[in-house]
Order: structure tokens, then C-alpha cells, then sequence
């Protein structure tokens, strides 16, 4: 069975750091799924091939007894462990797919839209001085706008990637299994030990009950790469290259308990 | 030996032998290291990413091995019933013919 493949990125989607970019790898996104998806179609064979040799062992051979009831039961569980998981590893697919589709037409927005404003401009020039400061101005706005909604796109993909590997309450989760494998005496030492770090891992990307530490924790940290993406784009403005007069303002914005509603409104006040 | 035995000895050995195969195919399948994470803004998506890699990257080396450790059981368990038929071979050997019956010592 051919694998599946993400949906394409539009042309006229620019690499990460060109001029108005989001500051997302959407091919890289893209990309990524596409790796994932090509690893379901011969997992599935793998597990279909054993299928077929066991069935072959126990039905038409008739092998029988107390060994034969041990191994069905293990390897049944293995078995079921690895079609879940190729279930998982597409759904992981899907959803990278997905969100680097939603960022190609978000990209394409800001670009509509940014151009419709510098093309005016660029008609008004001679009437208005001002125009092309104007368009800039009012280029920035939309790529701010752009910005802040493509990191809730990401950060609400971010939270269905951990509902899949957390479970959805249908009893299998990426998290069980790995413990339980972890357990499984018959596996090496190192195998066991990358199990148990796994889950610590994923445990760790759980979500608090009671307040959102991650979400705070991953704007505080990210004070000084937003101020460098946000200057990126605007590399020569004034005195100061972009990227540095960006980091001021990440870097002001990082302490701020708040997410991003804050840093838009605070800086059109700057601007 | 019956040929229904034989097959069903044939029959483990092959099914050994697939587990086997197929057990490194599918640690194959998934490198160590899935790639880099594409960059993103937020970096909660980085950190969900890279978890996801690896756990996938991990689940699949250790269902790979248990793949081949079922193979291997098999194996165990077809030379332990062939040596199993073997002693019992012998055994009838002995009853068929009395004279190679020793007597146990002690009694």
C-alpha cells in the first residue's frame, strides 16, 4: 500500500526567515508528516506477515498445549501494541499535516494583504510622501496579527499531539504501553532504560490541573526568540538592525505573566 | 516420528524464522533519530514534537526486539520438543529390544 502524502505546500509560501515570514518551518512541517506517514504501510506489513505465519502455526498445524496458549497471548499483545501504535504514528501525521496547512494559508494572508497595502502605496507615492512609511506601518500590523495567530495554531496542535500520546480514554495510550514494555524483563537494560526516559518525558509534557506552567513557562522562555522573529523581517529599521531591536522588545515582553494578547496590544502602543 | 509431528516441528522452525526476519525489518523501519524538529514559534508544539519522535522512535526499537525475542523462543521451543522426541525415541528403542534394559542399581 502506497503511503499517504501531506497535502502540498502552496507556492508562494516562503521559507522560514524570508521577508514576512511566520517564523514556522511550514515545509519542514510538511515534510515531517510525510516521513511519519511513510513509516505506517511497512509496519502494517510486518505485523500482517507474522499474522500470517502464526495463524498458519496454530490453525493449520494445529500446534497445541500450554505453549502454544503462552505464546498466542504474547504475541497477540504485541501484535495489538503495533497496529495501535501505526494508528498513532498517522494520527501524529495527520495532525502535523494539518497545522502546516492552516500556516500556508495564514501566510498567504499576511502576503495578500501586506502586498495590497505596499501596492497602493507605491500608486500614491508621488501625492503622499508618507506612503511607503504608511504601508510599512500598516505591514507590520498584519504580520503581528499573523504571528500571534500562528502560535495558537501551534500551541492548539501542541495540545492534541499530547491528548494522542496521553490517550483519549479508550484504554491504549503510547504512555501505558511504554511503561509496561519498560517492565518487560524480556527486553535489554538499554532498551528499559529508554523506555523509562520516554515516559518521564512524556510525563513531564502533561498539563498542570491547576494553571497552565507550560503555556507561562513557554512565553517567558520565549521572550527573546520572539523579539528576534519579530524584528527579523524588519532588518535595517532605523539605526538598529531588526533582530536586535526586536530582542529589546522580546526580551521586555518575556518577564510578563500573559501570553501573546498582551505583547500585540503593547506594542501598536509603541508603534 | 508421525509426519503431523514433523510438520508441526517444521512449521515452529519456519514461524521462528519470520519473527526473526520480520522483527529486524520492523526496528528498521523507524531510525533512532526521526529528524530534527522543524522550526516553530511556540515552544510548547518543539517540545510535544520532540517527545512524540522519540517515543515513536523508542516503541518501535522495543517492539522490533520483541519480535525477535518471540523468534527465538520458538527456536527454544522446537529444539526442546525435538530433544523431547528424541529421549522418547530412544526409550522405545530400549523397551523393544529387553536386553539393552539395565537394571537399576540399588533396588
Amino acid at each position: 500500500m502506497a503511503p499517504k502524502e501531506p497535502a502540498p505546500v502552496p507556492p508562494g509560501v516562503q521559507a522560514v526567515g524570508g521577508e514576512l515570514s511566520l517564523g514556522v518551518d511550514i515545509h519542514g512541517l510538511a515534510a515531517l508528516a510525510g516521513r511519519l506517514y511513510g513509516y505506517v504501510p511497512p509496519s502494517e506489513e510486518v505485523v500482517e506477515a507474522i499474522e500470517q505465519s502464526v495463524k498458519k502455526l496454530v490453525t493449520d498445524a494445529g500446534w497445541k498445549g500450554d505453549d502454544a496458549n503462552g505464546f498466542q497471548d504474547a504475541w497477540g499483545e504485541d501484535a495489538s501494541d503495533a497496529k495501535k501504535l501505526s494508528m498513532f504514528i498517522d494520527d501524529v501525521a495527520h495532525e502535523l499535516d494539518q497545522l502546516a496547512t492552516s500556516l500556508s494559508e495564514l501566510q498567504l494572508a499576511v502576503n495578500d494583504r501586506a502586498g495590497e497595502f505596499k501596492d497602493k502605496a507605491a500608486a500614491a507615492k508621488d501625492d503622499d510622501p508618507f506612503a511607503s512609511q504608511n504601508a510599512d506601518n500598516e505591514a507590520y500590523r498584519i504580520w503581528i496579527d499573523g504571528f500571534h495567530q500562528a502560535r495558537k495554531l501551534q500551541e492548539e496542535c501542541a495540545k492534541r499531539l499530547v491528548g494522542l500520546y496521553s490517550g483519549n480514554g479508550d484504554g491504549w495510550s503510547v504512555m501505558n504501553t511504554t511503561k509496561s514494555l519498560s517492565d518487560d524483563k524480556n527486553l535489554s537494560k538499554d532498551l528499559r532504560d529508554r523506555l523509562n526516559h520516554v515516559e518521564d518525558e512524556l510525563d513531564d509534557g502533561l498539563p498542570d490541573d491547576d494553571f497552565d506552567w507550560t503555556g507561562f513557562a513557554g512565553w517567558v522562555g520565549g521572550g527573546a526568540g520572539i523579539g528576534a522573529a519579530i524584528g527579523a523581517p524588519f532588518a535595517g529599521v532605523g539605526a538598529l538592525p531588526g533582530a536586535a531591536l526586536g530582542g529589546l522588545i522580546g526580551l521586555g515582553a518575556g518577564v510578563v505573566v500573559g501570553g501573546g494578547g498582551w505583547l500585540v496590544d503593547q506594542i501598536d502602543d509603541w508603534f | 516420528m508421525s509426519a503431523e509431528i514433523n510438520v508441526v516441528y517444521q512449521d515452529i522452525l519456519d514461524s521462528s524464522s519470520v519473527f526473526k526476519t520480520q522483527g529486524v525489518k520492523y526496528d528498521g523501519i523507524v531510525p533512532k533519530e526521526v529528524g530534527t524538529v522543524p522550526q516553530v514559534t511556540e515552544s510548547s508544539l518543539s517540545d510535544a514534537i520532540t517527545r512524540v519522535l522519540e517515543a515513536i522512535s523508542t516503541l518501535h526499537d522495543s517492539l522490533g526486539s520483541s519480535m525477535q525475542i518471540h523468534g527465538d523462543k520458538l527456536k527454544t521451543v522446537h529444539d526442546r520438543y525435538r530433544n523431547t522426541e528424541d529421549d522418547i525415541d530412544d526409550l522405545m528403542r530400549s523397551i523393544d529390544d529387553p536386553a539393552t534394559i539395565q537394571p537399576r542399581v540399588g533396588y
